[in-house]
């Protein structure tokens, strides 16, 4: 099976057993193509995990912090098939993370993206609500995170509608206006978790809603939610209360590894699709952890072609929640996120001192 | 210029009226039997405060704070104190910078200058709120205020300021001398303020340090000398997460190839289990940390592998890297390199090396290691176990000769 295939195979379907036919071979050969075509990735591979190109589990595969896209250039491919250079900035200050894509990596992310929303979507085009504000992309320190994720989500819906206005204050008249014009259809809502949050669910409103025909996504991570003991549950609830909304979806993502999402499954877990896979690190050793241990989370995605980002380890703290036995009959790996490794604080006799950590 | 707030007391001091720019006398002289027992005094209280007990650089703060050890000091600068050529006398007000994110240091170089006879006025950093160190200001406030200390008010005055030039340029126009830790970064903010010609600057800028190991030596060892060698190996590399400038950077193991092997692998063995213990540092950071680290570095092509786990990570460096300049991540990531003897290594010329610190060496590898310090480069050599230790010779100063004056009297 090809990677396009494999893409195109019914998402979250293949087993463990499955996913070592037809998953960690292309691993494999993209493995094998960075260390041909990345010196940086090379080296990398020679000092770092020993020179091992003799990779014969996912377990095998070296790994990447995912910071070396903001601390380096590195790609695979020349500069003359640069076709796009995504990037993102958190917070005002930090580095940004530059991943180089050509046409094949970008189109492959796109069609992977778009296997995983229709996964929930369905293949038709739903009318969309989204909750920000166009504001969003002329704000320059917030567009390349948020204003990039909502724009990659627009193409799988119609008629956008944006339900903060330009001071991101929550207009009712829109949602109300959105409301009747859908009257009973199913629609599509999509928004970053702690904005959902914050502005959809913590607004004031006149009247009451029904959004029982909605699917909500939404994505970003839950750190300014949990500052204000919010979890999934407490979320998921909330928004049931209010506006009997039951079609909802988190899901986990990168710009490192844009395409290869993670979305949550009946479980409430973030579930790997067929052509994505997570490993848990322990921190110790990097050894592999197993269900219930937690630790950095490795994420695998056969779509990295034009820069070595088909194996990373994030700074995110999770833990493996189980394999196969997704009660809705989803196969392969499943895993909740606790948390962020804190920017290691170091003392020292200088008052400034440089860390690579991003 | 404006009044400025005193940490600790609440009380608002003009420097300019009572501090720095005023008529006074100079009422202390150097080891004044008041600083003695000022500092006696204030050795009990930190060495009886239970929130400092697990402190260790509070507690060694403490130790060398007492009397007997005060007076030892003064016996090792009897040379200065009782000079057949001159009269000892304080070098008059100094200017102490301290460094925001780590130790002591600081209190060190503001009582050698009190026992000296200085008036000191200290600049703490706004991001600094350890609490130890806040700790020690309440105590260092409570003495002060009571009677019998009272004049010592006018000898330590402690300061917050954010970075403000016409600050730093005034205050290096009153000052005889700066005392400036924190580092090369500090050191050039403040050369910007040169004050007046004959102002006097006594800098800490960045430093390297470096441990050598005698493999056979340490292979040797009883269980006891081996545990007690890495439980000092330990506090010297993590007390400040290998960010105190004499924490060793890179660790030179002197022995064949067989001897090595033995001795790399039980140290990292046994500081693993030791540091699982202490379990001081968050290691999911850690990971990330070293991780990136590593791939710089392989990038740079400094090492070659590596070997331990994120706890504790040595890494062999490649051949003509120049460790004499090399600073590590911090958090026990340590370059290494293997040599077959001392005579291998070559510092003459490295003015950025600091401290050695040195396990089993024997005497003649101790004396070629001396003899490399015969030139620029480094101002310590001391056994494994006292790298942080602070002495009042440091960077290659006496403190106490730095902060004090020599009248000529004929």
């Amino acid at each position: 099976m090809n990677l396009g295939e494999l893409i195109n195979t019914h998402q979250f379907s293949l087993n463990s057993v499955e996913k070592n036919r037809f998953l960690l071979p292309l691993l494999k050969e993209l493995n094998q193509f960075h260390n041909g075509h990345c010196s940086d990735f090379n080296k990398i591979s020679d000092v770092v995990f020993n020179g091992n190109d003799n990779i014969e589990t996912f377990d095998d595969l070296p790994f990447l912090p995912v910071s070396i896209f903001k601390n380096f250039d590195i790609k695979s491919i020349n500069d003359t098939d640069v076709f796009k250079v995504l990037t993102s900035s958190g917070t005002t200050g930090q580095q940004v993370s530059k991943i180089y894509l050509d046409r094949e990596t970008a189109s492959l992310q796109t069609l992977a993206l778009s296997k995983i929303v229709s996964h929930v979507l369905g293949k038709a085009r739903l009318p969309m609500l989204i909750v920000d504000s166009k504001a969003v992309f002329s704000n320059k320190s917030s567009y390349s995170a948020r204003g990039a994720g909502i724009l990659g989500l627009t193409v799988f819906g119609r008629d956008h509608t944006y339900i903060l206005d330009e001071k991101f204050e929550f207009n009712e008249s829109i949602l109300e206006e959105f409301l009747e014009k859908y009257d009973g259809q199913p629609f599509f809502i999509f928004g970053f978790t702690f904005m959902v949050w914050q502005y959809f669910y913590q607004s004031q409103l006149q009247k009451k809603y029904d959004l029982s025909k909605a699917i909500l996504l939404h994505s970003g991570g839950w750190k300014k939610l949990i500052d204000i003991s919010v979890d999934n549950d407490t979320f998921k609830q909330g928004l049931k209360e209010k506006f009997n909304l039951t079609s909802i979806y988190n899901f986990y993502g990168m710009v490192e590894q844009v395409g290869s999402i993670f979305l949550e499954n009946s479980l409430g877990y973030l579930h790997c699709p067929n052509f994505a896979d997570i490993i848990i690190r322990n921190p110790l050793d990097f050894s592999v952890q197993p269900i219930g241990e937690p630790g950095l989370i490795q994420v695998i995605s056969a779509l990295p072609k034009s820069y070595p980002g088909h194996s990373l380890l994030t700074e995110d703290i999770g833990v493996l929640m189980g394999e196969d036995d997704e009660p809705q009959g989803w196969k392969g790996k499943y895993f909740k996120i606790l948390g962020r490794a804190k920017k290691a604080e170091l003392r020292g006799c200088s008052d400034t001192f440089k860390t690579n950590l991003a | 210029m404006n009044a400025i707030n005193v940490l600790n007391n609440g009380e608002i001091v003009d420097l300019n009226e009572t501090f720095l720019a005023g008529n006074y006398l100079y009422e202390i002289k150097p080891f004044d039997q008041l600083t003695i027992d000022f500092l006696d005094k204030l050795s009990r209280l930190l060495l009886s405060d239970v929130k400092l007990k697990y402190r260790a650089e509070m507690v060694a703060l403490g130790f060398w704070l007492r009397k007997s050890n005060l007076m030892v000091l003064k016996t090792e600068n009897d040379f200065l104190l009782n000079s057949k050529k001159y009269v000892l006398s304080p070098i008059g007000k100094v200017f102490h910078v301290c460094p925001a994110n780590v130790d002591t240091m600081f209190v060190y170089s503001l009582v050698v200058s009190l026992l000296m006879g200085n008036r000191n006025v200290l600049r703490i950093s706004s991001r600094m709120e350890q609490e130890s160190i806040n700790l020690l200001f309440g105590h260092i406030n409570s003495l002060i205020n009571q009677n019998d200390f009272s004049l010592l008010k006018k000898y330590i005055l402690i300061i917050k300021y954010d970075h403000n030039k016409l600050m730093n340029d005034w205050i290096a126009n009153h000052v005889n001398a700066r005392v400036i830790w924190g580092g090369d970064k500090t050191i050039a903010t403040f050369k910007q303020s040169p004050g007046n010609p004959r102002l006097k600057d006594v800098v800490f800028s960045d430093r390297i340090s470096i441990s050598v190991l005698n493999c056979l030596a340490i292979n040797n060892y009883s269980i006891e000398q081996f545990n007690s060698f890495i439980n000092r190996f330990y506090n010297d590399s993590y007390t400040f997460d290998q960010m105190g400038c004499s924490s060793p950077q890179t660790v030179i193991f002197i022995g064949d190839e067989s001897e090595f092997d033995q001795c790399i692998k039980n140290v990292i063995s046994s500081l693993t289990d030791l540091a699982k213990k202490k379990n001081a540092l968050d290691l999911n950071s850690l990971a990330s940390l070293k991780l990136n680290r590593m791939v710089q570095d392989s990038m740079d092509q400094i090492i070659e592998n590596h070997f331990g786990n994120n706890l504790i990570q040595f890494l062999p460096l490649k051949d003509n890297v120049d460790f004499s300049n090399l600073h590590s991540c911090g958090g026990g990531y340590f370059y290494f390199k293997n040599l077959q003897s001392v005579n291998g290594l070559n510092f003459q010329n490295a003015p950025k090396i600091q401290t050695i610190s040195y396990e089993g060496l024997n005497e003649s590898e101790l004396k070629t290691i001396i003899e490399f310090a015969n030139g620029e480069s480094i101002d310590r050599i001391v056994k494994i176990g006292n790298a942080l230790n602070f002495d009042y010779i440091w960077d290659g100063y006496n403190l106490f000769d730095e902060l004090s004056k020599k009248v000529a009297v004929i």
